[in-house]
């Protein structure tokens, strides 16, 4: 308490805290000149290339809000690449997230061996965004991959079929792809799973309360801050999926699975629309500002924080 | 007094960053002013011996790879003050990786080139002309034909110099032809004829008759619009517009593809797409009798891997043709950047790299036909077999050729990846090939006027 008390007054002289702001900016100042210089400055850059048509080997020309337009009126793959994308982000991550809740409730338990499961199951996840497990994949579902071998030799394969490029397979192979990739969720889990006092578990077990019982009205509840951090991270990094398709099926067939991160490359570096490619950053930047502000509205309805029951 | 250490603490590491950037920021610009000295000394004629650093940058496989390097290790020891940094990666990426070096004002000293790119940068002045070194007898055509050096003209301007000749070809396994009891394929073979040949040869042994449509979905829709019309080309001379007027040709084309496709005598693109080098052809490993779209440098890399032999020819003729819709292409380039510190360093190169004797008896004509007569007679008695066949061809394709179709213009990539769409989409019937049609010509209209802009 008496802490507490004199860092309050702390507060109240400016001058004091001047100096503790002005120490704690020059310890981060690595990370912020950084920052600054690799992602505010390019963020801005391609603010301004945004309204310019620029074709990467010339200087941009200033065009105002017609890149913008070009894209809600008459860009037929921008609305493709958004629909692919959406669909890809609504299966994949509550997939993944389920799958890495999963995992990680049978890894909660101090059995032998479980810290060694958990860096096993970890590490597609470090490696997952790699180009290395894209080129794996393409092994593993192209027409002479190693699942048509095990298919052909119980005799269930009829035809040659390409599961990454036959149009109704390709996008649920990199959907796979991504649930198998629950490493960094799943460690997150962990830790919340930890958090919960085990203390509720045994008084409930006492009340005569069953497994599922347990799960829906304690562990679920009590995760609601990790799920809503699990979700937002992920949702953003599903928005920004890139390697998987650019690797895997370069788009196709016929724009199935044209993530909109690989056309806006596609825009930016083979056609040479860079500025056109920069508005559809912005846009995509806006879109998961959007879900992020959506969910973090939700939350209060959905969301359990001890301190609401004070 | 502890916030005053943790601030001092903090400076301190500041400082030290900040040191430690400057130091390194030191180095680099006085490396720069070194090279910058050494630039103004050797554009004057006495400084020859200065030492020069410079850039080259190709796509390729393994094996052009290896050449490439050993032929810069000769070229090194012939000229002791000329150093080279040589990057080199695939044709995937290649395109992306120049781009964001031009856009950067970096691009490598001298880089190859392609038929696709090359007026897209001539026309940004990215590169440098040629022609004055050509006059001034620095770079010697002397033994190269007019028709040979012509594509890398660009509004009269040499920005370009050709690396070998090619041509789309179609490359077949004479021995699954005898098995189906089918003719090998003449020069005069027309596209009813190929239809045919393609079916029989799947209904008799089971195989594909054919990897993919002869010239893939591009160059073959591009060959066929060709043999139409007197001006027919996919684009139109100045690359502003589609360079036909009928969309009848393309629907043939596509109407072919998709009835091939429906008898199983080719494979979908789902399979086709998969075929990324030499050794994942289904020719090579025996599950088709023919590749319809390949150039014709390929042979090589082709028969290596297939370790048997394989024969060539011309694409099929149209039956009501009014001219050839085969020609000679510049296989690529090698084009020097307009700002390169050393224009007659890299010019120098240029020219070791297509007159040298002893250099190309290593590269071996890999990337295609040489364009200097004389190296061509050197290489001729010591050719292998597959280089012998492709040297044939391509005299072949000489009697039975128009001349080429200017280089694509701006927005062609896009307009590559809408037609290879379409196609696709006709492929797994989405679309009809009346209505890909229609929908090409409006998209690819649009596009090339944007880009025209």
């Amino acid at each position: 308490m008496v802490n507490i008390q004199t860092v309050k007054n702390k507060r109240k002289s400016i001058n004091k805290s001047d100096y503790n702001n002005l120490a704690g900016y020059a310890f981060i100042s690595p990370w912020l000149i950084g920052f600054i210089i690799f992602t505010v400055l390019p963020m801005l850059m391609a603010l301004y290339f945004s309204f310019t048509k620029y074709d990467v080997l010339s200087t941009p020309k200033w065009i105002g809000l017609e890149n913008y337009k070009a894209m809600f009126t008459s860009d037929d793959r921008f609305r493709l690449a958004l629909g692919v994308t959406f669909k890809y982000v609504f299966t994949a991550i509550p997939l993944r997230l389920i799958f890495a809740l999963f995992v990680a409730m049978l890894f909660v338990k101090n059995r032998k061996l479980v810290p060694l499961y958990r860096t096993v199951y970890y590490l597609p996840s470090i490696i997952g965004g790699s180009v290395a497990v894209a080129v794996m994949w393409r092994q593993l579902f192209g027409v002479n991959g190693a699942l048509n071998g095990v298919l052909s030799s119980l005799g269930l394969l009829d035809r040659q079929i390409s599961w990454i490029g036959n149009p109704n397979t390709a996008l649920w192979t990199l959907v796979l792809l991504a649930v198998w990739q629950f490493g960094s969720p799943m460690l997150i889990f962990l830790a919340g799973l930890k958090q919960i006092p085990s203390s509720y578990y045994e008084s409930a077990s006492i009340d005569g309360a069953n497994g599922i019982q347990q799960f829906t009205k304690i562990t679920l509840p009590m995760l609601t801050p990790i799920i809503l951090f699990n979700l937002v991270m992920q949702i953003i990094s599903g928005f920004m999926a890139f390697t998987e398709s650019y690797i895997i099926t370069q788009g196709g067939p016929f724009d199935r699975t044209l993530f909109y991160a690989l056309y806006l490359f596609q825009q930016g570096f083979q056609f040479y629309n860079m500025g056109y490619a920069c508005a559809l950053a912005w846009v995509l930047l806006l879109i998961m500002g959007a879900f992020t502000a959506i969910i973090f509205k939700s939350s209060n309805y959905w969301v359990y924080s001890e301190s609401k029951g004070e | 007094m502890k916030k005053w250490s943790a601030l001092l603490l903090a400076m301190a590491l500041m400082i030290s960053f900040a040191l430690f950037g400057c130091s390194n920021a030191d180095d680099t610009s006085s490396k720069d002013n070194d090279s910058a000295g050494t630039g103004t000394t050797d554009t004057s004629q006495s400084g020859n011996n200065e030492k020069v650093t410079m850039r080259i940058t190709w796509w390729g496989s393994q094996t052009r790879h290896d050449q490439t390097l050993k032929v810069l290790e000769m070229f090194q020891q012939k000229y002791p003050n000329i150093t080279f940094e040589p990057e080199f990666t695939a044709w995937d990426g290649y395109w992306e990786k120049i781009a964001a070096e031009a856009a950067a004002g970096s691009l490598p000293d001298v880089w190859q080139q392609d038929y696709q790119y090359i007026s897209q940068y001539a026309n940004k002045n990215l590169l440098l002309d040629l022609q004055p070194y050509v006059d001034e007898g620095k770079l010697d055509l002397s033994d190269v034909d007019q028709n040979s050096i012509a594509g890398g003209i660009i509004n009269d301007k040499l920005y370009g110099i050709n690396l070998g000749n090619n041509s789309l070809c179609m490359i077949y396994d004479p021995e699954i032809f005898k098995q189906a009891g089918v003719a090998e394929p003449t020069p005069e073979l027309t596209w009813e004829d190929y239809v045919n040949v393609v079916k029989t040869i799947h209904e008799k042994t089971g195989l594909y008759g054919d990897e993919n449509i002869p010239g893939n979905y591009f160059h073959g829709l591009n060959h066929y619009i060709r043999q139409h019309g007197p001006e027919y080309d996919l684009y139109s001379e100045d690359g502003t517009k589609l360079g036909y007027d009928n969309d009848k040709w393309f629907e043939e084309f596509f109407s072919m593809e998709l009835d091939l496709i429906k008898a199983g005598a080719i494979p979908l693109p789902e399979v086709r797409n998969e075929i990324k080098t030499p050794e994942d052809s289904l020719l090579v490993s025996k599950k088709s009798a023919m590749i319809g779209a390949i150039n014709s440098n390929q042979i090589v890399a082709t028969a290596t891997a297939a370790g048997r032999p394989l024969k060539m020819t011309l694409l099929p003729k149209a039956k009501d043709q009014v001219r050839e819709g085969q020609y000679i292409k510049p296989s690529m380039f090698f084009s020097v950047t307009q700002y390169t510190k050393y224009p007659d360093q890299a010019v120098e190169f240029v020219n070791y790299f297509i007159n040298d004797i002893e250099a190309n008896k290593v590269m071996m004509a890999e990337r295609g036909v040489p364009i200097s007569a004389k190296v061509r007679e050197a290489l001729k008695p010591s050719l292998p077999d597959a280089q012998k066949q492709m040297f044939d061809y391509v005299d072949l394709v000489i009697e039975n050729s128009s001349p080429i179709g200017p280089p694509q213009p701006a927005g062609h990539a896009e307009i590559d990846k809408l037609l290879k769409t379409l196609e696709e989409q006709i492929c797994y019937e989405q679309i009809t090939p009346a209505a890909a049609a229609a929908k090409f010509r409006e998209e690819a209209t649009k596009i090339l006027s944007q880009n025209a802009q």
